[in-house]
């Protein structure tokens, strides 16, 4: 087996490089410049990523209402406050308007900010964090990763933190890795993001040259989801719908420090 | 492999251009896709620019294809998945199934990928009793009712919503739903459970970036993100000309593919996957494929004149420009890729003789070349196209021009030759003419020549040119 398919990926390769040889042109064989130099090394990226944070400070204000427009369009409800505190009022009256029964989170470092009151949230529902461990880092009892999947899919809302934020767009980008599930934006009808403004970037470009970093360091992760408002088809008669597969509803929370 | 029905595009279009249905459905191409991209085009700055750097970025890669492959094949490996290169529909098919029935999958979530219609893999599925699953609700629908696609973003257009409702009916048992928002939930219902219980993922690839060796998908329904999170196995499948080279191209990448295909500034989810979860505890398939596929690409790549076709980012956005696709519709072109843009890529996929129609379904108005994102000159692939069909230089095999048209040429090239036998032929043609002429155009020629006035009026022939500046000096 392993044999047959180095064959074929070797005449697979050599028909390539026949195919690239006599279909040269001349016209075209000069390409336009791109910047993007393969061989560019850490620190080179390091620096336009401090170019890129520093403009993005001082248009801070700026970002923020390009996020939240964006954000709006793309179907997301927007809410922004000053106080974490609000954003657990919000979340509460979220579960008890959705008579919400179970909510799945992940484990964003969000979380631990001693005004997001995880207990208050979880007075009138269940509130389950989907990973692997429990919150001491000893596996969570009798909980396999199949069993995890079943009960994200039960969920009323599923609670993230996002790991950066696009102005342009208005999209929350999720890393996923241990603790942070792929699913838990993924399974339950509604989705919650809170969203910080200082990990609002100003645009496609700025998030890939960050990716880029991690890339390069070693820290790339296996999977990576840019978010931008529910669920849609418009599939049948051109009619937008909502919630399809994903979420029907994603509430963003913009938190400004 | 799908039998192509690409022969057909005469006798397609005319079903389509008196089916009252689907010349309705088209009519909303134009307000659903085709102003929605002008738009989004206009509200982005240096859109100009942006589709440059784009199209260098494709041109680059294609120029050095073997270099960007040996690249993704060695990413994509380091973080433990595996790379499979097929030089046809046939082997990536095989490699497919052969990793489907020894690991004993039972049901497969497909999301939208043209390349797996292209390869005919459900029908494959469906020959070894696996049950393969289309996903995205467009395709869902039409696999329900046993067609293809009839446009590239949306496959189930032509489909109303009394359609659907009856197919729901008919082979889901569901109720006779009238509201669209009904049929989504049904058929969020019926796939959820297939999302929770399928052994294999199949997606297609919008990109594959050679310098991380990441696949990326954009979808907007949430199919693809369940493809590739909740089966053990996912297997992405994608035509070799994917490859963009860096991470950081994706944003002029991304920006060129979704504001073009439906005038979003982003699709509800963009997602990259690199190759399986690394470690046990984290969630995500188990094991990664990425199957690369030439199948007929090279014979593109191989034609200088055809080359930049595989720049194509598959947006759609030709279709909905082009005045032939908005009266026929997808199907009447017969195969998997449709529109201006299927017009040079399926005769060249699937063999020209059977598509030589479609280099002549279109009137070069230049509409596609003005819709591509990254400037595809369609009109000019289709004029050399036409070129090559009717002197068979380089496909002797499908040398196409007819007999009335030889004869028609000898004739022309005969009474051109010299002044007098041009005056002869030219006078005796505008005394023939005269009892067919009707409010100035001939309507109506005898065969041999009928084809010639079928769908169109032939001009009149009028007094050579040397006569009128003879009487004007």
């Amino acid at each position: 087996m392993a044999e047959i398919i180095m064959q074929d990926r070797d005449q697979f390769f050599r028909t390539v490089k026949n195919a690239i040889k006599k279909g040269k042109s001349e016209h075209e064989a000069v390409v336009g410049e791109f910047s993007v130099a393969h061989s560019e090394d850490i620190s080179n990226v390091e620096h336009r990523i401090e170019e890129m944070l520093r403009e993005a400070s001082q248009n801070r204000t700026q970002l923020i209402s390009q996020f939240i427009d964006s954000s709006d369009k793309a179907g997301c409800k927007v809410t922004r406050t000053k106080k974490f505190s609000d954003a657990t009022e919000y979340i509460m009256e979220l579960v008890d308007s959705q008579d919400a029964h179970l909510i799945v989170r992940t484990e964003h470092q969000i979380f631990d900010h001693p005004q997001l009151d995880l207990n208050m949230i979880g007075k009138n529902a269940d509130l389950m964090t989907i990973s692997p461990f429990d919150s001491s880092g000893s596996p969570q009892k009798g909980m396999s990763k199949e069993q995890l999947k079943s009960v994200t899919a039960q969920a009323a809302i599923g609670l993230t933190g996002v790991d950066y934020a696009i102005a342009e767009t208005g999209s929350c980008v999720i890393i996923p890795r241990i603790g942070v599930s792929r699913l838990v934006s993924l399974l339950p009808p509604i989705h919650v993001a809170i969203v910080q403004s200082d990990q609002i970037v100003p645009d496609l470009d700025g998030l890939f040259l960050l990716r880029r970093r991690d890339f390069l360091q070693g820290n790339f992760g296996t999977h990576m989801n840019i978010i931008t408002g529910p669920s849609r088809s418009a599939d049948i008669e051109y009619t937008i719908v909502t919630g399809v597969h994903g979420p029907a509803e994603v509430h963003v929370i913009l938190i400004e420090q | 492999m799908v039998k192509t029905k690409t022969k057909d595009f005469k006798k397609n279009s005319i079903s389509a251009l008196n089916s009252k249905k689907i010349q309705n459905s088209l009519k909303g191409l134009y307000k659903g896709f085709h102003s929605a991209r002008i738009d989004a085009t206009k509200a982005t700055p240096n859109w100009d620019d942006l589709s440059t750097r784009g199209r260098s970025i494709k041109a680059h890669t294609i120029e050095n294809l073997d270099h960007y492959l040996e690249q993704v094949e060695s990413m994509v490996t380091r973080s433990g998945g595996k790379v499979f290169f097929a030089k046809d529909a046939q082997a990536a098919n095989r490699y497919v199934l052969d990793l489907a029935i020894a690991k004993e999958v039972k049901t497969v979530i497909k999301s939208k990928s043209m390349i797996s219609e292209e390869m005919g893999l459900n029908h494959e599925f469906a020959s070894v009793g696996i049950d393969a699953v289309e996903t995205d609700l467009g395709e869902y629908i039409i696999q329900l009712a046993g067609e293809t696609p009839f446009h590239i973003i949306a496959p189930a257009i032509h489909k109303s919503r009394e359609d659907v409702a009856e197919l729901f009916q008919e082979k889901l048992d569901a109720p006779h739903y009238t509201e669209i928002s009904e049929m989504t939930a049904e058929a969020r219902r019926q796939l959820r459970e297939k999302f929770l219980t399928a052994d294999m993922g199949v997606t297609g690839a919008n990109f594959i970036v050679a310098e991380t060796g990441s696949v990326v998908l954009v979808t907007n329904e949430g199919n693809g993100r369940m493809c590739t999170s909740m089966p053990k196995i996912h297997v992405a499948i994608a035509g070799m000309e994917k490859v963009v080279p860096s991470i950081e191209d994706l944003s002029t990448m991304l920006r060129l593919l979704i504001r073009s295909a439906t005038g979003q500034k982003i699709s509800t989810y963009v997602t990259t996957v690199n190759g399986p979860s690394i470690d046990k505890d984290e969630d995500g398939p188990e094991e990664f494929h990425l199957v690369i596929v030439d199948n007929g690409r090279s014979r593109i790549l191989a034609d200088s004149e055809l080359r930049e076709a595989l720049y194509c980012l598959r947006c759609g956005a030709c279709l909905n420009a082009c005045p032939v696709y908005r009266k026929v519709g997808g199907h009447a072109y017969g195969w998997v890729y449709s529109g201006p843009i299927g017009a040079v890529i399926s005769p060249m996929l699937s063999g020209l003789s059977d598509g030589k129609d479609l280099p002549y379904a279109s009137s070069l108005c230049g509409a596609c070349r003005e819709a591509c994102p990254v400037n595809i000159d369609i009109p000019k692939m289709l004029l050399h196209m036409r070129k090559e069909l009717s002197e068979g230089e380089t496909y002797p095999e499908h040398k196409s021009r007819s007999l009335t048209d030889q004869i028609a040429m000898k004739l022309w090239r005969f009474s051109v030759g010299s002044s007098i036998a041009f005056k002869i032929v030219n006078l005796l043609a505008r005394i023939v003419q005269i009892p067919l002429i009707k409010d100035g155009w001939i309507g109506w020629l005898p065969m041999p020549f009928s084809g010639w006035t079928k769908y169109r009026y032939f001009p009149v022939v009028k007094k050579p040119f040397s006569s009128w500046r003879n009487r004007h000096q």
